[in-house]
């Protein structure tokens, strides 16, 4: 019995091995990797006629945390090999769109929660029943979503307990590619997982020529406002709960949009690419004059607003008409294009915040907004 | 001047210190906008919480001879929390439709307090007896809570954040025209605790020496049961739930005033309250710079090591 317990120790030691960081040297010989533009987060390589999607790990870019693999080879060390890629479940709406746009939407068999999705063939396939939830809220029945037998779940983490419930659902032989764009800090960075999206599902060519669609635009965008703007209006976002104000620091995706977009956002010298927490009292000291005030929460009315808190009434944005909130794509159920087509059109957001801060600019005099409305 | 009252002083010096810390750190100008509209509700927000629920808290311990009880075991803090996820969760389009936001959540807040007070007082009537109120705290404290797991688990991720970040407590959401409505309700729940301070004294050494002493226990326990109820009630309404200061408050002051004597322990036992509130939304405020820290988590730092040292001080 004793010696029984004295191999529990080493049989622990194995699996973390077995289960440690894989690194390049794993891997075989010979595989041409493509690193993304600017995604930080894969590479997808090939060798021969096999093809490679490694996942960096988020906290050590320098070190992968998945490699997949498919093609002609029944495996390869430090692999998980893909055997089909027919069905999939899709965990977020924004994956969803990803498939979508690269027209490949009719492989998605169930997802994390149908109302949150927005993508028009997503929502009609949702609504024949061809895509099923396995979730409500908050709360996913991986029971019911392995009875679903899909090939392939795509999803994300937050937290190590998020990614080890994973993990433990890998165990009913289903593999789990982790999609981390939420923790891109540049907004083509987000978008650019399409191209892993297009490389998983064997079109590479279309997801390409989509992402190069949207950054060429970017970036053209980019460019314009840069060269027309001379005055920067102040802005800063979001809206509090219960007295804490969440705000996207300045190395964020917002803080760069806001960037891009010819404005000054109040928070752009804060560090990190998350959020920064603050009171009510602060957030007013420093915006109460601020120019605009963008993504009041849900709200698309200023009354709501100030149910809110009346107190937010006193801001100059909204006195002033410079409230927009970006509810123009929703669905009844509570769903929010800005959360999924959104997010793979940055190029869209970027025109509309140019639009917004700028509607004298040439990009933005002819431009209808895609997703903001204004908050009146 | 007695020890006792140099150090009720003591303690009333060293309120009005943090007081006034929470009031100028950061300030600008007695005149700015901002210290009118955001800092002084605030900070009047943390002295009424304190004084209330470090009262509230004294009259449970009594009522319930038990040193531990407090608003969440007798079940008014989970029928708070349940009621304002009933609105804030369950109010179909989330809190863009809720009806008057923050006053909203405040007066759900204090509905569910009492609906379980008056829940209590039925229990009460059928079963009479202070173990009774205890176990049904509990349980209804249990039941309350997997409603709002329930609820929690169906709703949309807005709403979920925005009943997550109520439950962490803060002074912030307090505004000036709300103050009127939380001073009044705390002063007539304090008030009815007052006038029932000698008959709490005679009813702590049991119930027979207080039925002796002429007192009517049932009235005694439902005056003390709905005074608690007002006041726990609001406050977690507009304050969110705010953790250990009912608890902690009154054994700080036995522990000065070495006294169970409700008269006596009543100023030290407000004092300790507010002395709590305002340093826990000192630091929740200023103790990491440009960054701002849950008011409950603060309270219970602050609290939890008291209560430790008071156990290890063998008078629990």
């Amino acid at each position: 019995m004793q010696k029984f317990f004295g191999i529990i120790p080493l049989c622990l030691m194995l699996i973390a091995l077995g289960c440690g960081k894989r690194n390049a040297s794993n891997l075989p010989d010979g595989i041409t990797w493509t690193s993304p533009e600017y995604s930080n987060l894969f590479q997808f390589g090939y060798l021969k006629n096999d093809s490679f999607l490694a996942i960096r790990n988020p906290t050590d870019t320098q070190s992968w945390m998945q490699v997949f693999h498919w093609g002609t080879k029944n495996s390869f060390p430090g692999c998980t090999t893909l055997k089909s890629r027919n069905r999939i479940a899709s965990m977020s709406a924004v994956f969803s769109a990803m498939l979508e746009a690269i027209e490949e939407e009719s492989r998605i068999i169930c997802t994390d929660d149908t109302r949150f999705h927005t993508m028009p063939r997503c929502r009609k396939r949702i609504a024949t029943g061809l895509i099923s939830s396995i979730g409500s809220g908050n709360v996913l029945n991986k029971e019911k979503l392995a009875g679903q037998k899909p090939d392939l779940v795509i999803a994300y983490f937050i937290d190590q307990q998020g990614k080890d419930e994973w993990a433990n659902f890998t165990k009913t032989g289903t593999p789990v590619l982790f999609c981390q764009n939420y923790l891109e800090t540049h907004p083509l960075g987000r978008a650019e997982w399409i191209r892993a999206m297009g490389w998983l599902l064997g079109k590479p060519a279309q997801a390409d020529a989509f992402f190069t669609m949207v950054k060429e635009h970017y970036q053209e965008l980019q460019a314009s406002i840069k060269e027309q703007v001379k005055i920067k209006p102040t802005v800063f976002c979001n809206l509090p709960y219960s007295g804490t104000w969440d705000l996207p620091s300045g190395g964020s995706y917002m803080a760069t949009l806001f960037e891009d977009a010819g404005s000054d956002y109040l928070w752009n010298n804060t560090k990190g690419s998350g959020k920064i927490t603050s009171e009510i009292e602060s957030v007013f000291k420093k915006a109460k004059e601020a120019d605009y005030w963008i993504n009041p929460g849900g709200c698309k009315d200023v009354r709501c607003i100030t149910q809110t808190d009346q107190r937010l009434g006193l801001f100059r944005a909204l006195k002033g008409n410079g409230v927009y909130n970006a509810t123009k794509i929703s669905t009844p159920e509570g769903g929010n294009a800005w959360w999924d087509y959104a997010v793979i059109r940055p190029d869209l957001v970027l025109q509309d915040l140019a639009g917004i801060f700028h509607p004298d600019l040439e990009t933005a005099s002819t431009h209808s907004f895609t997703f903001f409305e204004q908050v009146k | 001047m007695t020890k006792q009252s140099g150090l009720t002083l003591a303690l009333a010096a060293a309120c009005l210190l943090v007081i006034s810390l929470d009031l100028i750190t950061g300030t600008q100008s007695w005149t700015d906008l901002s210290f009118i509209t955001f800092r002084i509700p605030r900070v009047a927000a943390a002295v009424i919480t304190g004084l209330g629920l470090s009262v509230c808290g004294l009259a449970l311990q009594t009522l319930f001879r038990n040193p531990l009880a407090g608003p969440f075991l007798t079940g008014i803090s989970p029928g708070a929390s349940f009621t304002v996820a009933m609105m804030l969760l369950a109010v179909p389009g989330g809190f863009a439709a809720a009806w008057s936001q923050t006053l909203g959540i405040a007066l759900a807040g204090m509905l569910g307090g009492l609906g379980v007070l008056l829940l209590q007082l039925y229990i009460q009537q059928r079963n009479p007896g202070t173990f009774t109120l205890l176990i049904s705290g509990i349980l209804l404290g249990y039941l309350l809570g997997a409603g709002v797991e329930i609820l929690q688990s169906l709703a949309g991720a807005e709403q979920v954040k925005q009943f997550i970040m109520w439950g962490l407590g803060s002074f912030d959401r307090v505004q000036n025209e709300q103050l009127p409505i939380l001073i009044t309700i705390t002063a007539a729940g304090l008030a009815m605790l007052w006038l029932c301070r000698f008959r709490m004294d005679a009813y702590l050494p049991g119930d027979h020496y207080a039925t002796n002493a002429g007192v009517d226990v049932y009235k005694l326990r439902l005056t003390i049961i709905i005074a608690s109820g007002l006041i726990a009630g609001v406050i977690t309404g507009f304050c969110g739930p705010i953790g250990f200061v009912g608890m902690i408050a009154p054994h700080l002051a036995r522990f000065m005033v070495k006294s169970n004597n409700h008269g006596l322990l009543w100023i030290p036992t407000m004092l300790c309250g507010i002395l709590l509130c305002a340093l826990a939304d000192w630091l929740a405020h200023y103790a990491i710079p440009g960054i701002t820290l849950p008011t409950n988590a603060v309270c219970a730092l602050l609290g939890a090591p008291m209560v430790l040292w008071i156990i290890l001080q063998k008078r629990l």
